[in-house]
């Protein structure tokens, strides 16, 4: 009995199917990168779209670096538009999509705003892996996936190959090379003690110190590691500071570990120079709780973005409007996370790109990406601007050098 | 009647596989990924299904399975140039191996044992993906698209991965299926029931628990594969704890000891996130748990249980109908078929 409609079904489900297959077709897929009406743009708007992490645990970066770029795209908006080459001035409409930072809603989304809501471009996505899980269908579709929020630099490494991708920020590699100058700075023989992460971020980083201190008296002693989840890295500090490497390039990018490393350091009476990356820089939030700012001489760490909490830049017309933009339009974002800064300056460099479009397609939006230099990027350091037309690099590139004296971090006039 | 019955089912069973059949060809490309997705987190939940719904062990550590069998294509084909069947056995053969490996010290452990040891699962499994990046892609993880649509067939990408996911989808179901209605399903559920009883019946905990742990492992690895040749990609993201947890919270809401449970779970993993962005994205989480909650207070036993009650109270009360004036519904029947536990009910 079972058996036999069993196969029933299984037959005519089988016969159907194949009817089906035969009879069916579909217009070809996707929004390819057709010069005629390219979609997402017609003579009153650009449609762009986003995913970021709404939800989940890196939520708060992804609404930040999404309140950023809507800050920018609605205060531009209310001024009326991009004025783009054309002579007409269009609005730009963004939609948003939350992908939990998990690479496959990324792809997912990415999808979505391609195929359902039609956009010309997707702009400044956060996530290395999010984001490398899009590549290959960006390049599949034919569809812009620029300045992507990653200091990864397989995004602008090879455009080349990846004709539809670029990122943004400068990369690990540009940190960590930007770093080495401090301890090249020191101008005499010294022996750097390192401790990274355990993985390709770390690598990167070290890669790019390593290359900055080529041809000077700095010599980099064996690094150590640790992994993101350790619970501690006591036994790192106390090998590194029995070396008594006069500098200490301490590569951590978990603001829980860096404190309990500058800890110990302090613990041991060792003094080195200390650089820091950029991810735990931070003085509320990694010096005073390690009460390293009071404890060594000389700290260093990195930066592109103007910090709007820096009192140097109190009455920085930039900073200024960009805090009164973040408290109007995207009033639900913390505008102190570094992301915020980052998706506001995305959002910059993008209309810039949109003004020098020479036509309406996909392609000519991608030639103008790849042609874009601009000094006058908001929020950007003095003597930081976009230039993507350096090959192989990010459009971000310059990293300058901080100096932390007297409670904040001061630019090192010479970086 | 019970020939209807089949008929009935037989119908539905039809008209749902034309319906599935069909529709892909005249949908977007998203939503044909975005089904090929359900099919795909519905696997890992049946796997999860089998060690923690039938066999009562709370496993944490799906998504490392997952995750490895993602990896296992990837660089099977990728690196290796491996032919896609062969990676797809690699893909349910390893994970299974490494979670036989790990059972047999696991099954040892009585209450919450098993569940601190897989928690371990996916934190090694992060750390090695991230480690070994030369041949894991690191944290940037490892593209690999690998379904590619046979010229013959005159079908997109899209198309002939929906096609390809879903065959293989509906075939593991099927194998989960027999096997949960067969000697293992009573022989689980036995021991899920109790270990003493199971063993005056000559049916072993540990061997049993091992197995189904095993199992677990390969639907998982088979789900990872599903996933590479849906999503083209794998990355350190896929093992993450995160993914252990929301697998088994739509595995209780979609009904534990269920495989048609299994799959509303699947559909639930990928559709909530979807709602949720509609209303409101950054409420994703609070919205997963009130969903779970609510579960729990209005349909204790999950989703697929509530249907199969409300199913058999409708039969009941037709066939009351049909038969005219009798005694009244056998209330009494009815809540005894509730009293029993959802993996004994289930046929």
């Amino acid at each position: 009995m079972r058996q036999r409609y069993g196969y029933r079904t299984l037959v005519s489900a089988l016969v159907v199917l194949g009817l089906a297959l035969a009879g069916c077709g579909r217009d070809s897929g996707g929004g390819g990168g057709g010069t005629q009406n390219t979609p997402g743009i017609n003579d009153t708007t650009v449609k762009i779209g986003i995913s970021v992490p709404l939800s989940g645990a890196v939520s708060d970066a992804g609404t930040a670096q999404l309140g950023g770029a809507k800050a920018y795209y609605e205060a531009i908006n209310a001024a009326g538009g991009v004025k783009m080459k054309d002579g007409k001035t269009r609005k730009i409409e963004l939609t948003s999509y939350d992908d939990g930072y998990e690479p496959g809603r990324s792809v997912q989304n990415f999808r979505r705003l391609v195929e359902q809501d039609g956009v010309l471009a997707v702009v400044g996505g956060l996530g290395t892996a999010q984001n490398a899980a899009v590549l290959p269908v960006a390049k599949e579709l034919s569809v812009p996936q620029v300045f992507v929020a990653s200091g990864a630099s397989l995004f602008s490494a090879n455009p080349a190959a990846n004709a539809w991708t670029i990122g943004w920020q400068p990369t690990y590699e540009a940190e960590g090379e930007a770093l080495a100058k401090a301890a090249v700075a020191l101008g005499r023989p010294v022996k750097v003690a390192v401790l990274r992460q355990n993985d390709d971020l770390g690598k990167a980083f070290l890669n790019g110190f390593t290359q900055g201190i080529q041809g000077s008296q700095v010599t980099l002693l064996d690094p150590l590691t640790y992994e993101p989840a350790d619970t501690t890295v006591d036994s790192q500090i106390t090998n590194l500071a029995a070396t008594k490497a006069e500098v200490f390039l301490s590569a951590v990018a978990v603001v829980r570990l860096q404190i309990a490393a500058l800890t110990k350091a302090r613990e041991l009476n060792w003094k080195p120079v200390v650089l820091l990356p950029g991810f735990t820089q931070g003085f509320a939030t990694v010096l005073k709780p390690s009460a390293a700012d009071t404890y060594f001489d000389q700290i260093y760490s990195t930066g592109f973005v103007k910090i709007p909490s820096d009192p140097q830049w109190a009455s920085d017309s930039a900073v200024t409007e960009f805090t009164a933009r973040m408290k109007q339009y995207s009033p639900q974002a913390n505008a102190a996370l570094p992301n915020a800064i980052w998706g506001y300056a995305t959002a910059a460099t993008f209309v810039k790109a949109l003004e020098t479009m020479d036509g309406l397609t996909r392609q000519n939006l991608m030639d103008a990406v790849r042609k874009l230099k601009a000094d006058n990027i908001p929020m950007l350091l003095p003597g930081v601007g976009v230039d993507a037309t350096a090959s192989g690099k990010s459009p971000v590139n310059v990293t300058k050098l901080f100096r932390f004296a007297e409670g904040k971090y001061g630019l090192v006039a010479s970086s | 009647m019970r020939r209807h019955r089949r008929w009935f089912t037989g119908a539905v069973l039809a008209g749902g596989i034309i319906v599935l059949a069909v529709f892909p060809l005249n949908s977007t490309p998203y939503t044909n990924y975005q089904i090929a997705l359900v099919a795909t987190y519905a696997v890992a939940i049946l796997g999860l299904n089998l060690v923690s719904g039938y066999a009562g062990q709370i496993s944490l550590g799906q998504s490392a399975f997952f995750g490895l069998g993602g990896y296992c294509s990837a660089i099977a084909t990728v690196k290796a140039g491996w032919p896609l069947p062969a990676s797809f056995l690699l893909a349910c053969a390893l994970p299974a191996a490494v979670g036989l490996v790990v059972a047999i010290p696991a099954v040892r452990l009585r209450g919450h044992g098993l569940a601190i040891f897989t928690l371990a699962l996916p934190l090694i499994g992060v750390a090695l993906a991230k480690r070994y990046a030369d041949l894991t892609g690191g944290s940037e993880g490892l593209g690999a698209r690998i379904s590619q649509a046979p010229a013959w067939t005159g079908l997109d990408r899209d198309q002939w991965t929906y096609y390809v996911v879903l065959a293989i989808a509906g075939a593991l179901f099927l194998l989960a299926r027999n096997m949960v209605n067969g000697r293992l399903g009573r022989a689980l559920s036995t021991i899920r029931e109790n270990e003493v009883v199971a063993v005056s019946m000559g049916i072993s905990p540990q061997k049993y628990k091992a197995l189904a742990f095993a199992l677990a492992a390969a639907f998982g690895g088979a789900a990872g594969w599903l996933y590479v040749y849906t999503i083209g990609f794998v990355s350190p993201v896929e093992m993450e704890f995160l993914l252990s947890i929301n697998l088994l919270a739509m595995m209780i809401v979609g009904g534990m000891g269920s495989v048609l449970g299994s799959l509303l779970g699947g559909v639930m993993y990928v559709y909530i996130p979807v709602l949720a962005g509609t209303v409101d994205p950054v409420r994703t989480t609070l919205l997963y748990g009130a969903i779970l909650l609510l579960v729990l207070f209005f349909a204790p036993g999950g989703i697929a249980r509530t249907i199969r009650r409300l199913r058999d109270r409708l039969r009941d009360w037709l066939a009351e109908r049909r038969r005219g004036s009798g005694p009244p519904p056998t209330a009494a029947a009815t809540a005894d078929n509730d009293a029993v536990p959802a993996a004994i009910q289930h046929r």
